[in-house]
């Protein structure tokens, strides 16, 4: 009977053509993650290029004095792009993972975006991530909703219960067939983008595999449930694609509506205002007062010197400096309301599987918020690493010749992936329970 | 309209009347309505109440500062923040992707920071709940849901031969059909635009005026054109389709196609056609450029001795000392104007390629009407590429005026001879500072956004004569008798 069944599954046209059609839009899918890295791997290479180049210019024209060279000079750090990123987006478009900064006040340059067109944002990516969570069920929908309602309409339904004794089995085994042939589909879009993309076979990619295959699971779960109500197909259809109009549109929506309203960010605009008056109200008032607090915090530099008429170096970085200082209180704050925005996002993913797929999606892929947020935080320990190293060559005039520049190449960020890989078992708490139902319902009817 | 269509019109309307459905949908749909208006007023109001808070704030601080050099001034800067446009309840548009605060200062143009998107865990993505979301994806399904069966449903009972044998001609059936099925949506989209008027009368601005009105209500003509689009469609396949499910069907993919997927896929093409420069590249372009005209801070600049040489020769003297006007501020003049005129170039070329972008979305407005309406909703309410980029604009032009009124000041009332002891002749009187006016973000203005979206615009019209065009194609290709 299977054998039957996938006969005459292959011999459904829109059925192998929805098929297809799902693997080509994979695959497109994918080269548009192909691409992305590539860009990324390209702007990697322009920002190192250009460090070197932007170092060898500043050392020609401004070589009189370190402090003023280190005015000028600008420091590379970047979020160095996984190559599963291809295949998950997420963020990571607008978040910029490469930060350019000089050692002055960063508070006024990290959270400096990229520049992008917000129109194409908008519109957002076509990623393989996109695909197995809006597509995929869109597929499962059109090749499982009429399973039991197709043999009523067409009156075979009624000769096949002549025939066998198990019409329960017999629905079981006919969803099976399209269920194997959408995980086909789904394991070889991996295997191309494994090999496509050069995607290690490592924890993450196992979790990605195994949580996306539950996501998809899931929809056969649904359209079970479905259609073991016996309705129409029309009426089948619609409640499907109801099911998937609010798990992938309406409710993440309304989600995000409330979030958005509930936790808006003065604190950005805080931060941004206290930083600037920070440092530049320190014009205003005597040098050694700025110096107090400066050396407050790096008593190290106490004993280098200053002088009190005119200009000084020792004072402009404590200056730029106090300037952070005076927005950290706020950048704190900053930091914790959007951490506070991934914490509520992360309770609600709990309840569905839409979203939870789609964060542990760009968790895995490193391209979330709570990722950038982390590379914020170390791009402030770089900052710090910088400034100690370069402070007391400023603070005491020292040559910049001596210093050897070639070293200078920009550092990147490194986080570990430290999640298990039985939290990419999450989803199957969804397919359990769905099947369950679907299953409850089935037994039922034999009797 | 004649009787024969009247009663075809009024027959359908019961018809539908009569259907649970109907009523259900009705209710699912007030809900998202309400929900949608309560959190887009919320948001909508809270951060923009907020911008203007701290706009206020940025000035006090701005009037706060002592006599100082109008160049520390220059330095100190200013921001700009976007305020919402008040119609950007009914749609967010692009806004939650645009900037929304950006630092104005000498010599130096900013990135315009904190959009929401850069605050989302990434849900944004997912969409967003807005009234014209409501209105442009889920209502047109809805139509769809109702009208799938307007004339499959009765060729596949044989009730059609019935009303055809009481003299109504196919295009009076189409037409009647369809006017019945947008006399239906009217239920939901009426009531949209009176919560979208009811929340621009809550809102405590001074911008509800006669041009918010204006836009508000070229926003409903724009959506009563798009439902009847929407309704011709439905009553078309419905008329093509020999059964119901088939019609369903059909329907169900059409909606797909043109509200989940096109959209995706033509933002993919136009960013292969129209490739975006990286950040990197789009600031050593101008970098270099700058490099090329020369240094103002650099004494020894050959382009800068230039300007020296001049202004020394116009005022009669050979040394900046004895020059009446202090000499700082003239260079910093010019260096300050042309690397703006290069900013701006450059500036200008990158929009441009990214209406490049936008265009080919706009162009298939005409093969899609749901993107027809996006593009011509979202700019009626303020919240389009060309309302952001005219921000941006705006941020710029203070930031020039700004720099240069400093260096101007710096002209008129600082010495080129710094004393001894003190400093005077080194201080401008902070009353010329409070002198310079604020920061204050207008709106672009509707025959401004008319001029910008002509593309978009016609692509409406195009819809509307399409539709006629093609209910009257079907009504003499059509048969009754179905086979």
């Amino acid at each position: 009977m299977i054998q039957l069944l996938v006969k005459i599954f292959l011999r459904n046209r829109i059925a192998t053509a929805s098929l297809i059609l799902l693997f080509a839009v994979g695959v497109i899918s994918i080269s548009i993650g192909k691409k992305f890295l590539q860009q990324q791997q390209a702007a990697i290479a322009e920002t190192t290029l250009h460090q070197k180049e932007h170092i060898e210019r500043l050392l020609k024209y401004e070589n009189k004095e370190f402090g003023l060279l280190m005015y000028y000079l600008k420091f590379a750090y970047i979020n160095p792009t996984e190559n599963l990123a291809g295949l998950a987006i997420g963020q990571r478009d607008i978040n910029s993972s490469i930060q350019v900064n000089t050692i002055r006040g960063l508070e006024g340059q990290k959270y400096d975006t990229d520049i992008r067109n917000p129109f194409q944002l908008m519109m957002g990516n076509f990623d393989l991530s996109f695909v197995i969570l809006y597509l995929f069920p869109l597929v499962i929908i059109s090749l499982c909703y009429n399973l039991y309602s197709e043999e009523k309409e067409n009156g075979t339904w009624a000769l096949l219960k002549t025939q066998s004794k198990n019409t329960a089995r017999y629905l079981l085994i006919k969803m099976a067939v399209p269920y194997i042939f959408v995980l086909l589909v789904l394991a070889l879009l991996f295997v191309i983008a494994a090999a496509w993309l050069q995607i290690p076979f490592n924890n993450s990619f196992v979790s990605f595999i195994i949580s996306n295959s539950l996501y998809v699971s899931c929809w056969f779960a649904f359209a079970l449930l479905v259609v073991t109500f016996f309705t129409s197909s029309a009426v089948n259809a619609i409640s499907l694609l109801s099911i998937w109009l609010l798990l992938t549109l309406l409710l993440p929506a309304a989600i995000n509506n409330y979030i958005t309203q509930k936790y808006t960010v003065p604190e950005s605009l805080s931060t941004m205002l206290k930083q600037r008056d920070g440092y530049h109200k320190k014009w205003d008032i005597p040098k050694d007062s700025t110096l107090k607090m400066f050396f407050k915090e790096y008593p190290q530099y106490k004993t280098y010197q200053w002088k009190d008429e005119g200009f000084d170096w020792l004072w402009y970085y404590a200056m730029q400096h106090m300037g952070d200082a005076d927005a950290r209180a706020d950048a704190e704050l900053f930091m914790q309301k959007l951490q506070q925005r991934e914490e509520i996002s992360r309770k609600f993913g709990y309840c569905l599987p839409t979203l939870y797929t789609l964060q542990y999606n760009t968790q895995l892929a490193k391209t979330n918020l709570q990722n950038h947020l982390q590379f914020l935080d170390s791009s402030a320990a770089n900052h710090e690493k910088l400034r100690m190293k370069f402070y007391p060559k400023i603070f005491t005039a020292a040559s910049v010749f001596k210093e050897d520049w070639t070293k200078q190449d920009p550092q990147y960020f490194t986080i570990k992936n430290t999640s298990s890989i039985l939290e990419s078992l999450y989803t199957g708490l969804f397919v359990l329970m769905i099947a369950a139902a679907g299953f409850w319902r089935l037994k039922n009817l034999k009797k | 309209m004649n009787t024969i269509t009247k009663t075809i019109v009024i027959h359908f309307v019961k018809n539908i009347f009569q259907q649970k459905i109907f009523y259900f949908l009705l209710c699912v749909f007030f809900g998202l309505l309400l929900y949608a208006a309560v959190t887009g007023n919320s948001y909508l109001t809270k951060q923009n109440t907020m911008q203007q808070q701290y706009q206020l704030l940025i000035r006090k601080s701005w009037e706060a500062n002592p006599d100082k050099h109008p160049h520390r001034m220059a330095h100190f800067g200013s921001f700009a923040l976007r305020i919402k446009h008040p119609l950007s309840v009914f749609d967010y548009g692009l806004d939650n992707y645009a900037g929304n605060a950006v630092y104005l200062e000498a010599h130096k143009q900013n990135t315009v920071n904190y959009s929401e998107a850069s605050f989302s865990t990434g849900m944004l993505r997912m969409g967003e709940l807005s009234i014209a979301m409501l209105l442009q994806i889920i209502l047109p399904l809805i139509i769809f849901f109702l009208g799938f069966g307007s004339i499959a449903a009765d060729i596949e009972n044989g009730t059609l031969k019935i009303i055809s044998s009481q003299g109504a001609s196919n295009f009076q059936l189409l037409t009647g059909r369809t006017f019945g099925l947008w006399i239906i949506s009217s239920l939901f989209f009426i009531p949209a635009f009176i919560v979208t008027g009811l929340l621009m009368t809550l809102q405590r601005n001074d911008f509800a005026n006669a041009e918010t009105l204006s836009r508000l209500v070229l926003t409903t003509l724009l959506y009563i054109i798009f439902y009847w689009v929407v309704s011709a469609v439905t009553v078309i396949v419905s008329a093509k389709s020999n059964t119901a499910k088939n019609s369903l069907m059909k329907l169900l993919g059409i909606w797909l196609m043109m509200a989940i997927v096109l959209p995706k896929i033509v933002q993919l093409a136009s960013s292969i056609i129209y490739p975006s420069p990286s950040k990197l590249r789009f600031e050593s372009a101008i970098e270099k450029d700058i490099v090329k005209q020369g240094d103002s801070h650099n004494p020894d600049d050959p382009f800068f001795k230039k300007i020296k040489d001049s202004v020394l020769k116009k005022y009669g003297v050979s040394t900046v000392d004895s020059l009446p006007v202090n000499m700082g501020g003239i260079v910093g003049r010019e260096g300050e104007r042309l690397s703006a005129v290069t900013y701006v170039k450059h500036y200008n070329d990158l929009i441009n390629l990214y209406r490049q972008q936008n265009a080919v979305s706009k162009w298939m407005g005409y093969i899609n009407p749901f993107m027809m309406v996006k593009h011509n909703s979202m700019a009626m309410a303020g919240s389009d590429f060309e309302s952001y980029i005219n921000f941006q604009q705006q941020a710029e032009a203070y930031r020039y005026s700004l720099a240069q009124r400093m260096n101007e000041l710096q002209t008129k009332y600082i010495s080129n001879v710094k004393p001894k002891e003190g400093n005077h002749g080194m201080h401008v009187e902070k009353s010329h500072f409070a002198a310079f006016p604020d920061f204050n973000y207008q709106f672009l203005p509707l025959r401004q956004i008319i001029s910008k979206e002509v593309l978009s615009l016609f692509a409406l019209l195009f819809w509307l004569i399409v539709s006629w065009l093609a209910l009257l194609h079907v009504s003499k290709t059509f048969k009754i008798i179905s086979a």
